[in-house]
């Protein structure tokens, strides 16, 4: 078995960075969420106070819930005490860029001894939604190699053994899951063993610098060299428990090498059963199983704002960035969108879902924006919006059968869009396509989806061709043009109906019949009216409707649908021709 | 006065497709001044008891001596033997009859003129019911074969229906010729004496065009004209009801049933002035309903068991019966004694 592992260091960051590409080579400090929010929430109203462009909050006596604030950048540091509304505002440090590295920032300080290190360090606090999310596509990046994949903290692993027949080695297959992941925006460290936990080693191994890893590295254990490649590996590589860490630091052993050459009868007596795997592994064996799991059977990015959005335009250049590495998890999966959900938290509302019709699977950013924007266009939010989130339900992109005789229909997302489009200028559910209404209101109609009229039928069997046609002098599309039978309604009246009806006055005779219509826009004198036509119905609903309805020919030659309500109001429906 | 007598009338016995009880209907009847009124359910007899009691109880309270006193005389055989009712008898005289499905779904109404069509009617329900006993005690729609009703017209009137009726149904398809086709077919079956071309007006444009058709039906086959109204309810107001159960009928809520539903809400026992006034160009339908009324003569009360004519020599059945009396008692109780003497008493008193 060939396992895979592909590592992603500083995810917290990473995933930070990926969200917010801007960031990248900036000197940048992810610090835990809660307190990073309560940290800016501090500098803000120093700023407000102070007026000064960058500051620091230090923390005055770890949690007492006081922080003295001084303003710096090129003004006088002036002392602010400001009041902040919890304790523990003492934050640390979780993870730091190579850039921040570079300057002496580590892991562990608080956000003021590392400002005090590099003033204009960017201090982001970790967002869980961007971790899962970026968790979530490093999962995809071994989805699209193979199908077995096990997502475990900031790594992934993966069974290769198949993949020898699209690749020509595995140093391509490393290759490709490297170009992968940078794709979905993460910079991944590739290590590809006989087993997951030598693979992991084989990660993480190399490139290290004061033990932290630097960048991406990619690395191929081949069959057979696994002790040899584990042999010069510290052993804090193995991930030991800081008690059997430190027990190990205190025998003298640092390197694999040195722990495989011990007895593991001995090892185990006295470090138990981690001792005992950790011995297996120095040595180049590994028998940890994958553990595969599922595919989640929707895809999430979100991201939580620091400042909430009132206008449209900054939300749709957050959607902008959330649906490009959405659509890249999809199409490393080769899948397409074929639904969204849109949930943006509210601010201090909770939470407003939508969900976005598609009309067709796609994959194209433009086109899922559009749609996106149009739709929250049409209902705004509230209040400002303080996080967003778009899940797609992915789905296989089908391809549709085109027709030899017959132009091309719109492509579906297009068409999707411009109804989108349509439903902004005129209103949700005006635009689609009139549909009947079983009811005996003549005028009532519904609005259907638009779909595109299916191709024509194909012409009449029978041993006549395409081919003979032509040579007749028929074009082909000439044929499939030509109606296949005449239709019922020919010879029938047809009802140009007004929308809405036009209300008149009408003239009644002693025998209650019509005798003279006047109106704004007509007026004429009843030559021969047939009816009342009766009807009722939907007494069930708000009101019903009663109508006596009459067919008259008017002096003016027009043959007008006209109809009384319970009311007495008469009211033009339409006229025959 | 005006004169109407409605022919065709759906009690709820027609299972969800009629909104009235009998009693009801016979209610709102007499409120209305009818002096008939025929039940038509659908291939059933059921609410013809309770039809005839509410009539019969009617009678009672407008002529309490007329129900006390049978109005029956033995040996009136007129109509194939049975009683002749005519309708001074009875306040409201109540009608049989039955709407009955053949083949194809078409519908078609026969009211009971008389006797052997209380027999004939009787039986063909019977046998429509037996053959609709579906496997494992189902049901299925009761069709009633052609062949099994040609051989059981005699003592029944046809009426030529609606649009459920097979000339309504082919004109309503713009099929004149079959709609003579199926005109001649009803006469050849009951008799150019027996159909009448029925026309019902509820204020819909289509009917009024079959209407067109079947005046000129009715013209040129020679047939009498006859106007309904194709009751399902009493009263107007319980056209709601009417329609929930339609719903019920094609098990759909009132959202979904759109047009199965009848258009307008009509079907109500119309006062006689508000008929005449819907078919005051063709008054003959109109009459023609009373003519239908006196003709069909049978109602429940007939069906007690008739004793068969007994020849008496000119005597009535009383003198026959104490002549004979008197012959047998000297004969066996010569000289005459007590005992013969209280058989004389005995005899009176029968």
């Amino acid at each position: 078995m060939r396992i895979a592992c592909v590592a992603v260091p500083e995810l917290e960051l990473q995933a930070l960075v990926r969200a917010d590409p801007e960031l990248a080579g900036r000197p940048l400090a992810v610090v835990d969420g809660r307190a990073g929010r309560r940290t800016q929430e501090v500098t803000e109203l120093m700023m407000a106070t102070v007026g000064a462009p960058v500051a620091v909050a230090r923390a005055g006596g770890g949690g007492g819930g006081v922080a003295t604030v001084t303003s710096v950048g090129g003004r006088a540091a002036v002392p602010v005490v400001a009041r902040a509304a919890a304790p523990g505002l003492v934050t640390r440090v979780r993870a730091v860029s190579e850039a921040a590295y570079a300057a002496g920032v580590r892991a562990g300080l608080t956000v003021a001894q590392a400002r005090a290190i590099w003033p204009s360090l960017e201090v982001r606090p970790a967002d869980a939604v961007q971790i899962a999310a970026a968790r979530a596509a490093l999962g995809d990046v071994g989805l699209s190699f193979a199908p077995k994949v096990e997502v475990e903290g900031a790594e992934a692993f993966l069974e290769i053994g198949d993949l020898g027949r699209l690749f020509q080695s595995e140093r391509e297959i490393a290759l490709g899951l490297a170009a992968r992941a940078r794709a979905v925006g993460l910079s991944a460290r590739v290590g590809i063993a006989a087993s997951k936990g030598l693979a992991r080693l084989a990660a993480w191994a190399g490139d290290v610098e004061d033990g932290r890893p630097r960048g991406e590295s990619l690395r191929v254990v081949a069959p057979g060299q696994e002790a040899a490649f584990v042999a010069d590996l510290p052993v804090a590589l193995l991930r030991p428990s800081p008690a059997v860490h430190e027990a190990l630091e205190r025998w003298g052993i640092r390197r694999c090498r040195d722990l495989g050459a011990l007895p593991i009868k001995e090892v185990a007596l006295r470090l138990g059963n981690e001792g005992e795997r950790l011995h297996r592994l120095a040595r180049g064996q590994s028998d940890e199983p994958l553990r595969a799991q599922p595919p989640e059977a929707t895809i999430e990015e979100g991201v939580s704002l620091d400042f909430a959005i009132y206008e449209l335009e900054s939300l749709a250049f957050v959607l902008r960035g959330l649906l490009d590495r959405l659509l890249e998890r999809l199409q490393g999966r080769s899948l397409a969108c074929a639904a969204l959900t849109l949930r943006l938290q509210i601010e201090h509302r909770g939470h407003d879902v939508r969900e976005v019709p598609l009309a067709a699977p796609t994959r194209e950013t433009a086109t899922l924006l559009e749609l996106v924007r149009l739709h929250v266009a049409r209902r705004p939010p509230e209040a400002g919006i303080v996080g967003v989130t778009l899940v797609a339900h992915p789905a296989r992109v089908r391809g549709s059968q085109l027709d030899l005789f017959c132009p091309a229909g719109p492509a579906p997302d297009r068409l999707a869009q411009t109804v989108a489009r349509l439903e902004a200028l005129v209103g949700e559910g005006a635009v689609g396509a009139p549909r009947p209404v079983d009811t005996y209101r003549d005028e009532a109609i519904a609005i259907a989806p638009y779909r595109p009229p299916a191709p024509s039928p194909l012409p009449p069997s029978g041993g006549e061709t395409a081919r003979g046609r032509e040579r007749e002098g028929v074009a082909a599309t000439d044929v499939a043009r030509q109606p296949l039978a005449r239709g019922p309604e020919e010879g029938c009246l047809a009802l140009r109906r007004f929308r809405p009806a036009l209300e008149v006055e009408v003239l009644m005779d002693g025998g209650r019949v019509p005798r003279a219509l006047s109106g704004s826009d007509l007026s004429a004198q009843v030559v021969v009216a047939a009816g009342p036509y009766r009807v009722r119905g939907e007494w069930w609903a708000a009101g019903g409707f009663a109508r006596d309805y009459w067919d008259v020919h008017a002096s003016d030659g027009t043959l007008y649908r006209m109809f009384c309500d319970p009311a007495g109001r008469w009211f033009v429906e339409g006229y025959y021709d | 006065m005006t004169e109407y007598v409605e022919l065709r009338c759906h009690s709820a016995f027609s299972f969800l497709d009629g909104a009235s009880q009998p009693e009801d209907l016979v209610e709102r009847a007499a409120e209305l001044g009818y002096r008939a009124l025929a039940l038509t359910d659908r291939d059933g007899f059921y609410g013809a008891p309770r039809f005839y009691q509410a009539a019969k109880r009617l009678a009672a309270a407008r002529a309490p001596e007329a129900v006390a006193r049978p109005s029956k005389k033995i040996g009136d055989a007129a109509a194939g033997g049975g009683e002749q009712e005519s309708l001074k008898s009875w306040p409201l005289k109540p009608i049989l009859g039955a709407e009955l499905s053949l083949e194809g779904g078409v519908q078609l109404l026969v009211l009971v003129e008389r006797r052997e069509g209380y027999r004939n009617l009787s039986r063909l329900l019977t046998q429509v019911r037996l053959d609709a006993a579906g496997p494992r005690g189902g049901k299925v729609a009761p069709v009633l074969p052609r062949a099994l009703l040609a051989a059981n017209v005699e003592g029944l009137v046809a009426l030529t229906g609606g649009l459920e009726g097979a000339i309504g149904r082919a004109l309503a398809a713009g099929d004149g010729a079959g709609a003579e086709l199926a005109l001649s077919e009803l006469v050849e079956l009951f008799g150019a004496g027996n159909v009448y071309v029925e026309l019902q007006r509820h204020f819909d444009a289509d009917e009024e065009l079959r209407n067109r058709e079947l005046l000129r039906l009715a013209a040129r086959a020679g047939l009498p004209l006859v106007a309904t109204n194709d009751v399902r309810y009493g009263r107007p107001e319980d056209h709601r009801l009417h329609d929930v159960l339609t719903c019920a009928r094609h098990q759909m809520t009132v959202d979904e049933i759109g047009r199965r539903l009848l258009p307008s809400h009509e079907r109500y026992l119309k006062a006689p002035a508000e008929m005449a006034a819907l078919f005051r160009d063709v008054p003959e339908a109109m009459r023609t309903t009373c003519a239908v009324a006196e003709r069909c003569a049978f109602t429940l009360a007939d069906l007690g068991y008739q004793f068969p004519d007994y020849p008496t020599d000119g005597e009535t059945v009383q003198e026959h019966l104490e002549r004979l009396t008197w012959e047998c008692a000297r004969e066996r109780f010569r000289p005459r004694t007590s005992k013969g003497g209280r058989k004389v008493f005995c005899l009176a008193r029968i």
